[in-house]
């Protein structure tokens, strides 16, 4: 009865609205929250690009903060604001408490306003220091080998980080004007802050980005089983659904939590890292494991590990993770899932109900899939 | 019994003492689970210790007399939540995250992982594994690898400690986890007085060894430079009980953290650098917190040193500092490499404000600054702040 009723008070309301513009904004009241969450999805990413202006969209992501305007209202109100360049979205985002809301939807929307694209050759020689740090990760290494191994010969292949290597990509001032347009932007605030008058808030803000044809994203291949080892870490890429199909893709979180398990992972001696980035159509899970003693007979292990049919207590225990994961009243959780949902099927997907649809036989699958 | 929640929620949290002396702080709500944490001092201990507590605290989950390492796992799984045992800087933590009616038997197991563990070769091992996955994670974090081992030689934080053998680490423990340095937050579905109760009957009753024997001698290991050019400056203050300290934090803020920050402002703007910031140790005496720049490119030392050295912040900075660490102090962040320490955590789940409740508790500032504390910094005026700045930074 209590989990019950402390579940009723904290469901969130969720409105969706669409501009006439394109823009789609989303407005989440989290009863209690205590803090806030704007972020705002762009679809840019590296799968929008080519081998000539690889990078451009994390480049344009950086240069969207050059004039520190968006920074300076942000920290004065006691938010963090920042931003994150992937395959298939640029993600604007700012958390901070509860009562700074305003600033927190108007610090975000402050960064889509045209700033002068000037300083690209700086950033550039920054993002040349991000992925420098990022490739002493072996995790990050091993993932960014599986999706370009699994992907190989199409768009999605390329690095969100792009190139740094390489000279600037070019054309910069053309990606802003393509990407940033009402069709490909998709707003979300969550937090305690009254639906309606967030919605007004947002409306002012998103009303005037240009109308145009949303950026059209090319296909994604057919993904392929990939593995590979870098600095004694093993990886492990599966394809598996996209949020066009949540319960599989809920199938698969939960399968990847459930041979990750501690139990199955200390009685082989590994570590694993699991990469489960959500994507629209399908998407490239990665397991990254590694050994502290070394890497001796790892395939061996592994596949020990993750071969094991899944009990029905793994199952259970599972699925109860993921489900708290979905429940969470995080504004920054309820944001971020919300925000994809809609950038992905164009409407918000109701994941506690999805959670409660999958079946031990869909986990089975992907473990399965997994363990060949 | 919601009813009964509800109104005890609104009492806020409280301070009950069990029988030994440990102070149990309660805020209860009408959540579905209650949370758990258990935090041990030790701001006080030497490099090689505070690493040895590391270790120690990797392996105080593992085998215990009355569970093995397996019923152990099986119980934590049963049990739902997250189940963490760490270092948090300047003390251990122990997190159980569980329902109400599973409160009892959590507790049974907290007191049993904090007052028998017993070092068995396997929990041993299990805790080398997973103090070299946690070193691996310091070392593919760069400043953090530079940061530790600086502070471990000017004897401010943790040296690096592999392994433990049985005698070690039971000499460690019985130095090291004792009632007088324990302080418990619990944030949940559940009242102070059954708290009281539970947590009574499990570890009320707990007394230390009078004399703790002594420590073998452990070994420790230095890690190489992280190949990077990591450029630290190190800075005294206050200790969290002090009337200073809220100014001093402001003060590292306003030079440390964040975009508006000096050293930002400094090494971004003018040389693309891409990792800086601030990193606080907390210790028995003294708070420190090290500044950091970070370049794949070249070494930035002189150029940090004369900008700790001289900064004198303007009003606007002060300003923006306090809004940013009220902002933080609610929400967490903003880094990774902030994550051993306090001020990284955040209150947005009952956890982090379960930690907060013991961690102010065991700071000497009682339970209710956590409540205050926001206040305090939004009340600092400009020149409290500059002065802080000339009595600590010069």
């Amino acid at each position: 009865l209590i989990t019950l009723l402390a579940a009723v008070a904290i469901a969130p309301t969720v409105v969706v609205e669409k501009l006439a513009n394109g823009a789609t904004l989303v407005a989440i009241q989290i009863a209690d929250a205590t803090t806030v969450s704007a972020q705002t999805f762009v679809r840019a990413g590296s799968a929008y690009e080519n081998e000539a202006d690889s990078g451009v969209s994390h480049l344009l992501e950086h240069l969207l903060f050059a004039d520190g305007v968006a920074d300076q209202a942000a920290e004065n109100a006691g938010l963090l604001l920042n931003a994150t360049t992937y395959r298939e979205f640029i993600r604007l985002h700012t958390v901070g408490p509860a009562e700074a809301w305003k600033p927190a939807i108007q610090c975000v929307a402050q960064l889509l306003r045209k700033p002068a694209l000037t300083h690209a050759e700086k950033e550039w020689k920054v993002i040349a220091q991000e992925d420098a740090l990022a490739k002493l990760d072996p995790d990050e290494s091993v993932h960014r080998a599986l999706w370009v191994a699994g992907l190989k010969g199409s768009a999605w292949s390329n690095l969100p980080m792009g190139d740094p290597g390489k000279p600037v990509p070019k054309g910069i001032e053309a990606a802003y004007d393509r990407f940033i347009v009402g069709a490909n932007v998709v707003a979300v605030v969550a937090g305690a802050q009254p639906t309606q008058e967030s919605l007004a808030e947002l409306r002012v803000l998103y009303g005037n980005l240009p109308s145009a044809k949303a950026s059209a994203q090319p296909a994604l291949p057919s993904l392929g089983r990939v593995t590979e080892t870098h600095s004694a870490r093993y990886g492990i890429g599966v394809p598996v659904a996209g949020y066009n199909k949540p319960s599989d893709y809920l199938a698969a979180e939960i399968a990847f939590e459930a041979v990750t398990s501690p139990a199955r992972l200390f009685s082989q001696g590994l570590e694993a890292k699991s990469f489960l980035t959500p994507s629209s159509s399908g998407s490239l899970a990665v397991l990254s494991f590694a050994a502290a003693d070394g890497a001796p007979g790892m395939v061996t292990r592994i596949s020990q590990a993750i071969a094991a049919p899944i009990t029905d207590a793994e199952f259970a225990g599972s699925e109860a993770r993921v489900r708290q994961r979905y429940a969470s009243s995080q504004p920054v959780s309820r944001a971020l899932v919300a925000g994809l949902s809609v950038l992905f099927t164009g409407s918000n997907i109701d994941f506690d109900r999805e959670v409660e649809r999958v079946s031990k036989a869909q986990v089975s699958s992907v473990a399965e899939s997994l363990a060949k | 019994v919601i009813a009964t929640l509800f109104a005890l929620a609104a009492v806020g949290p409280q301070l009950t003492r069990l029988p030994n002396g440990i102070p149990v702080v309660v805020e209860t709500n009408a959540s579905a689970t209650v949370t758990v944490q258990v935090l041990v001092d030790i701001d006080d201990l030497t490099p090689t210790e505070a690493g040895a507590a590391e270790f120690m605290a990797a392996a105080l989950f593992g085998e215990t007399e009355n569970y093995s390492l397996r019923e152990l796992q099986r119980l934590a799984w049963s049990i739902g939540g997250s189940v963490a045992s760490e270092s948090a800087g300047d003390c251990l933590r122990l997190q159980v995250t569980t329902t109400r009616d599973r409160l009892r038997p959590t507790a049974a197991f907290i007191s049993d992982a904090l007052r028998r563990p017993s070092f068995s070769p396997e929990a041993l091992a299990d805790a080398r594994r997973s103090e070299s996955n946690r070193h691996n994670w310091i070392d593919r974090t760069p400043p953090l690898r530079d940061i530790r081992t600086q502070l471990a030689q000017q004897g401010h934080g943790p040296a690096n400690v592999f392994s433990l053998n049985q005698e070690q680490a039971k000499a460690l423990h019985a130095k090291v986890v004792r009632p007088e340095r324990v302080a418990i937050g619990v944030v949940g579905a559940v009242s102070a007085d059954d708290v009281a109760t539970i947590f009574g009957a499990s570890l009320g009753h707990w007394r230390a060894e009078e004399t703790p024997r002594s420590v073998p001698a452990i070994q420790t290991q230095a890690r190489g430079a992280s190949g990077i050019y990591t450029a630290l400056a190190t800075l005294v203050g206050p200790t969290p009980n002090s009337p200073y300290f809220a100014a001093w934090m402001t003060a590292c803020i306003a030079l440390g953290e964040g975009k508006l920050g000096r050293l930002h402002q400094t090494f971004r703007l003018s040389s693309s650098i891409y990792v800086l910031g601030s990193y606080f140790t907390f210790r028995e005496k003294r708070t420190y917190c090290t500044f950091y720049v970070a370049s794949t490119v070249d070494p930035r030392q002189d150029e940090l040193n004369k900008t700790v050295g001289r900064f004198e912040p303007t009003e606007a900075e002060t300003q923006r500092a306090k809004a940013y660490l009220a902002g933080r102090y609610q929400v967490g962040g903003p880094t990774e490499i902030g994550r051993f320490g306090a001020f990284s955590i955040g209150h947005e789940t009952e956890a982090a404000r379960a930690f907060w409740l013991a961690w102010w508790e065991l700071r000497g500032a009682g339970f209710n600054k956590d409540a205050s504390f926001l206040n305090e910094i939004q009340a600092l005026s400009h020149d409290s702040i500059a002065n802080v700045i000339r009595e600590w930074y010069r």
